[in-house]
């Protein structure tokens, strides 16, 4: 069974995710000085992608936004498979309930 | 948005980024006071764009630490089941009350954490090397090893009094959630002086743990419509920029004398806060 680095596999999410969200806010706020809109508030999480078809700036930050916060989750979730490949019971459990907790969060903003 | 307010956003950011990173914080202490203080933002506005920027740098931050095999991930995530808690309580209580509360909580907690960086002891740098297991921490097994460049060797330590552990995060967590900061500066201390991490490895852990803490936060704000998406987006550029810079020039400047500084900053930061928090500060 191959021994899968835990930390090297969280180092690449992190990276992945912290650029791939920051390139998306930075054209999101690039429209946004190109053409300024009134309203900065964030808009919520189930009017994003209807927006996202106009190009809304707001609605294009608020995505990489999302993809910023979910980084540090995702991350969890590979730790909880690399314990699981590595057959490391115990702490595939722990991350869970970080992501549990995490979840609920999400829940409330979902759905506020 | 106005040019000057761009500006002094990143400017406010990159000195947070910049100073925070010196003295191993999150630079929440300093970005929210400076938005809500200096720019006249509604401070569960500034909180929220503060956790967000935290994770970004957390994130960030942690790619590094990770890569020198210094992070704990085992011990941040036990940790983390209590701070990411008490952050969702901590952020859920901010909403609900008053931003005015909010401010006075913030400018208490400011004096207190001023008191506790003139009082704190000397931290402990190597751990104390255990000959076993204690059985106490043996089923969850949080020990590990690390190289460390200094010493040219690599260093065991044996992770005690997780109880403890867990309780200070949970209280890490509330100050996050409440104030909008990373809660590294309970969480460093806990794990040096109460938990034999050496400092390090309690540094790349916390730093870890802050964007996680962040996250479970930031969210309950985005909830309730508390996130400016703009100057969200200019506190994230300050503040990565600002700790990478910060962190260049750490290793040129005397701690001690940083420390005094922050302190005083502190103080007159606090002052300032407890007057925006009754009313009478001009912006």
């Amino acid at each position: 069974m191959k021994n899968i680095r835990v930390d090297k596999i969280l180092k690449s999410v992190l990276i992945i995710g912290v650029v791939l969200s920051i390139i998306i806010m930075l054209i999101g706020i690039s429209l946004y000085f190109a053409d300024p809109q009134e309203s900065a508030s964030a808009l919520p999480i189930k009017d994003i992608i209807p927006n996202l078809a106009e190009l809304n700036p707001i609605a294009i930050i608020d995505l990489g936004m999302l993809i910023l916060i979910a980084t540090p989750a995702v991350g969890i979730i590979s730790t909880i498979i690399s314990s699981a490949i590595n057959r490391d019971s115990k702490f595939v459990f722990v991350p869970i309930l970080v992501l549990i907790l995490l979840a609920i969060s999400f829940g409330l903003a979902a759905f506020q | 948005m106005e040019i000057a307010h761009v500006v002094l956003v990143l400017v406010f950011t990159f000195l947070a980024g910049f100073f925070g990173s010196m003295l191993g914080l999150g630079g929440g202490f300093i970005m929210v006071p400076a938005l809500t203080l200096g720019l006249g933002l509604d401070i569960k506005i500034a909180i929220s764009a503060s956790l967000i920027g935290i994770i970004a740098n957390s994130s960030t931050a942690s790619t590094t630490y990770l890569r020198e095999g210094l992070t704990n991930v085992r011990l941040g995530l036990v940790l983390e089941t209590a701070t990411a808690l008490g952050a969702i309580i901590g952020a859920l209580i901010a909403v609900l009350i008053h931003s005015q509360t909010l401010a006075f909580i913030f400018a208490l907690v400011l004096i207190i954490l001023a008191v506790f960086m003139y009082l704190r002891p000397e931290e402990i740098h190597a751990a104390k090397e255990g000959k076993e297991k204690k059985s106490e921490d043996a089923y969850l097994d949080l020990s590990d090893e690390y190289y460390d460049n200094g010493l040219d060797e690599k260093v065991k330590y044996e992770v005690k009094s997780v109880e403890k552990g867990l309780a200070a995060s949970f209280v890490a967590g509330n100050l996050a959630g409440i104030m909008g900061v990373g809660g590294g500066i309970v969480k460093v201390p806990t794990m040096n002086l109460l938990m034999n991490v050496p400092m390090k490895v309690a540094i790349a852990t916390s730093t870890f743990m802050l964007g996680i803490t962040a996250v479970a936060g930031a969210l309950i704000y985005y909830s309730f419509g508390y996130v400016d998406s703009v100057i969200t987006v200019l506190v994230i550029i300050g503040i990565i920029v600002g700790a990478k810079s910060g962190s260049l020039l750490a290793r040129k400047i005397e701690t001690g004398v940083l420390k005094k500084g922050f302190i005083v900053v502190l103080i007159i930061i606090s002052a300032l806060m407890f007057m925006k928090a009754l009313g009478v500060y001009p912006i």
